[in-house]
């Protein structure tokens, strides 16, 4: 009857074998995630008459066929890295930023707002300054669900989510009224005049279109890492995240925890969309992120919410993205399609991050759901 | 011997390396209250959710009516005619009693529901089982009482010969609890058999006609309620005589620590959970506070440390009233706090044992420089603590949630005791621990004491509470009854202001 108590502090034998699991998961979850989705693109392709395999051809020349091609994929990744390191941030914290879009699209506003400013600065000064800009912006529009989140405990999907819908149509205000580039003209485009020469990021690899911006997320990549995973402060956010009974019971201030990691990451998605003005379009214009700050969402949860992870999540990103632009050109295969295959992509990898992200959500789908006994 | 209504069969049920039912034997007469006994994993609920079909044993039979039967979801249970009662309700808030009820019932007219017949039916039918209520009022609008007795309703409406009741006390008030045994009894006049799980003895004693106390997975023994007395079923649920074998010597108290002095604390939907509580604790001391499972233990505890603002009254430390307590503020005035919920509260499980050591530390050096973790110190403060503690692990990066629950309360404990420099606040510090991890939590516990640091040592164990505390107060609804020395010769007393009558009254 008597135990022997030497038997009960035998640890666990399950953890080696899941943590190995886990590694699995992360490294397969995703290249799974992309095969089903071109599996299911290929479908759609012969639907439209065109040869899948032919079409899957072009998509890959466009990746890799040339210098050129590759750039434009490190272009492509660049603002979707930097929004998703700022979203794997605030993931780990258990805050659910679902604002990203709209983050970006303040932060494009103020980016833009100092990169059109005549003021003759060196081109150093004014890009920091517009990129602080950008930060400010997005920060702002984070600040408010994140105040509200932490203080009041609002649900922060649902507030992000609306505030999206303001930050669009602040900036349609903007481009159509108060910064409208040449208003007076016949055909004025909702768009704001070109940023100053000053401002725009320096090109680091011609003739391709790579811009200073992807170092930029690169370096944020790193200092992301260093705060969740080296400094004090992470160690905070990541308890609140996965035990906010434990962080608030050793101490920690979970309000202004949440506050800030909300005000980063909306800083984050605010400065990529500073990065995408000076760094590509150079205008702002009306609607012009295509869905980036909801894409990045996928971006973080297939990378682990890990900076290392977001990078290769966000290349692939990109790739996927460049190619499809080519298969569209020299597949013909039509517009719409690609769009579908890119939508399926990232359902696939947002199911799949999920089920191994969450593990409730996950057991709902895949097992018997067990009642706890 | 009469047929019985049930009869589980050497049921053995693992999880992974834990056994928690082993070769359990259980049977159930027709028009009997039978309760089911035992601590917290002890495996009652494990059985209990074989019975519905919720698990499936490894082995075992179960006999239903003299008859061999299989249950492979609580679809099957229903159909035999078992109900069960889950600790936690299960009704949809939004929904009437009525809409609750309908739910799960088949309809003669399918995909239309029977609504108006059922209500007449739903009608006659409680007043039949003395449960008089109005089904077209919303579950949400209704006291916990009266959802439980909605949730028995519609086990019976269904038809159910036998009613399983996973702890039905729990979310209910003393005053409740006299109804609900009424009901009960009511319940099997009309011929119903009731398995009654509980951990409260003198429930268990007061309402059931026979109980089986389970101990580690294990039948410890049944009998009839009218042999049983609380220090028996006491012994067979713990398994170990009453009196702990400790010779820790009750110290003398020197200056007081912290006094409380007519602390109340009331909260949202709950209502007044610490009433005018006065206490006073002196350094080196260990007051044990005891109480029936929530009549503001753990609140108690969450107030000293900070976690929630009182409504009312005062905290002094060595005489200087606290004002604003935070849990940082505490941890910094020297206090320690093991907390009720080791899993949940007292550690982040994913993170390592080195990291869970100096979770309250974080920011203070010198394991903080310009804002970085120094990992060579964290890592050296946990080989400390990890020898010192005797914590058994495979790395210090092994995540805490990896941990045997006996390792798991030493990283707290060789955390919270380094931080109790002045007082420790320890929330049922052994629940769940096997014998030779209780034992050497007390050991530390003790220890701790003789360095001065005064303990407030919270636990429903009478055994540990008489063995290490030196004064014992009891909490019952949230007010101190009164307080005694820690002494056998103090049990009686105790037990009875457990229950609710004030020291005054009965000396």
């Amino acid at each position: 009857m008597e135990k022997d108590p030497s038997l009960s502090f035998t640890p666990h034998p399950l953890p080696s074998r899941s943590r190995w699991l886990g590694l699995l998961q992360i490294g397969l979850l995703p290249f799974g995630a992309v095969s089903a989705a071109l599996i299911v693109g290929a479908f759609l392709i012969a639907l439209t008459g065109t040869d899948p395999l032919f079409s899957y051809q072009k998509m890959w020349e466009g990746i890799a066929k040339s210098n050129y091609q590759i750039g434009l994929v490190l272009v492509k990744a660049t603002p979707l890295m930097i929004i998703g390191l700022g979203l794997g941030f605030v993931f780990n914290t258990g805050v659910f930023n679902i604002g990203a879009e709209g983050q970006l699209y303040m932060g494009a506003l103020f980016g833009t707002a100092i990169g059109i400013q005549d003021w003759g600065l060196p081109a150093w000064l004014h890009i920091s300054l517009s990129l602080f800009g950008g930060f400010i912006g997005g920060g702002l529009w984070g600040l408010l669900p994140g105040y509200l989140k932490g203080r009041h405990n609002i649900n922060e999907v649902i507030t992000t989510i609306l505030l999206n819908y303001i930050a669009i149509y602040i900036v349609s205000y903007f481009t159509h009224g108060p910064l409208r580039d040449n208003p007076f003209a016949e055909a004025a485009l909702p768009q704001t005049p070109e940023v100053q020469a000053s401002s725009q990021l320096p090109l680091i690899w011609p003739p391709t279109r790579l811009h200073a911006g992807f170092l930029l997320g690169l370096g944020l990549a790193l200092i992301l890492y260093l705060v969740t995973y080296r400094m004090a402060f992470g160690y905070k956010a990541r308890a609140v995240g996965s035990s906010p009974a434990a962080a608030y019971y050793a101490g920690m201030n979970t309000t202004w925890i949440t506050i800030i990691v909300m005000v980063v990451s909306g800083g984050l998605a605010g400065m990529a969309g500073t990065v995408e003005i000076l760094g590509v379009q150079h205008r702002l214009r009306d609607m012009f992120s295509p869905g980036l700050g909801y894409s990045a969402i996928a971006i973080a949860l297939m990378g682990n919410n890990h900076p290392v992870g977001i990078i290769l999540a966000s290349l692939l990103f990109g790739a996927l993205q460049v190619g499809a632009n080519n298969m569209q050109a020299l597949a013909g295969v039509p517009v719409t399609i690609v769009d579908v295959i890119q939508a399926t992509v990232i359902f696939f990898v947002a199911v799949s991050a999920m089920v191994r992200l969450y593990p409730p959500f996950g057991t709902l789908f895949l097992h018997k759901r067990k009642t706890n006994g | 011997m009469p047929a019985s209504l049930l009869e589980m069969r050497k049921i053995v049920k693992t999880f992974g390396s834990l056994r928690a039912n082993d070769q359990v034997d259980f049977e159930v007469q027709a028009g009997e209250i039978h309760a089911l006994l035992g601590e917290n994993g002890a495996g009652k609920t494990t059985l209990m959710n074989i019975l519905y079909g919720l698990y499936q044993p490894d082995a075992g039979e179960i006999y239903w009516k003299g008859e061999q039967i299989t249950l492979h979801s609580p679809r099957d249970a229903i159909r035999y005619r078992i109900g069960m009662i889950h600790q936690h309700l299960m009704l949809v808030p939004n929904f009437t009693i009525l809409e609750n009820i309908l739910v799960g019932l088949p309809s003669p007219r399918e995909p239309l529901l029977p609504v108006q017949d059922t209500l007449i039916r739903l009608k006659d039918f409680a007043a039949q089982y003395g449960l008089p209520i109005d089904p077209t009022i919303k579950v949400r609008q209704l006291p916990l009482g009266l959802q439980q007795r909605v949730e028995i309703l519609k086990a019976l409406f269904r038809g159910a010969d036998l009613l399983i009741l996973d702890e039905p006390t729990a979310v209910l008030s003393p005053l409740e609890v006299e109804e609900f045994f009424a009901v009960l009894k009511n319940l099997v006049g009309k011929g119903v058999s009731i398995i009654f799980i509980s951990h409260k003895l003198d429930e268990v004693l007061r309402i059931s006609d026979r109980i089986t106390v389970l101990r580690e997975g294990k039948r410890v023994g049944t009998m009839e309620t009218r042999h049983a007395t609380q220090q028996i079923l006491a012994e067979m649920m713990v398994g170990r005589a009453v009196t702990l074998d400790y010779n820790f010597p009750k110290g003398r108290a020197t200056c007081p620590i912290l006094e409380l002095k007519g602390v109340s604390l009331i909260r949202q939907k709950v209502g007044r959970v610490l009433k005018d509580v006065t206490l006073t604790l002196h350094s080196g001391e260990i007051l044990g506070i005891a109480g029936i499972d929530g009549n503001g233990q753990e609140e108690l505890a969450d107030v000293v440390c900070g976690l929630i603002p009182i409504t009312e009254g005062e905290i002094l430390l060595e005489g200087q009233p606290i004002l604003n307590p935070t849990p940082q503020k505490m941890k910094e005035a020297g206090f320690g706090y093991i907390p009720a919920d080791r899993q949940r509260v007292g550690l982040v499980k994913n993170f390592s044992i080195a990291h869970n050591l100096v979770l309250k530390n974080l920011d203070d050096p010198p394991y903080n420089a310009h804002g970085f973790l120094r990992e060579r110190i964290v890592r050296l403060n946990a080989q400390r603590i990890i020898q010192e503690f005797d914590i058994r692990a495979t790395s210090l990066e092994q995540p805490v949630g990896e941990l045997s629950g006996g390792n798991q309360q030493k990283v707290i404990l060789g955390r919270e005791l380094q931080l109790a420099k002045r007082l420790l606040v320890a929330v049922h510090p052994t629940r769940g621990l096997d014998v030779g991890a209780t034992d050497s939590v007390h050991r530390f516990l003790y220890a701790q004491k003789e360095k001065g640091v005064g303990i407030l040592l919270i636990s429903a164990d009478l055994d540990e509470l008489l063995a290490m505390s030196d004064r014992i107060a009891v909490l019952f609804r949230g007010e101190i009854m009164g307080s005694v020395p820690g002494e056998i010769e103090s049990l009686q007393i105790i037990s009875r202001m457990m229950l609710g009558e004030r020291m005054e009254a009965i000396a």
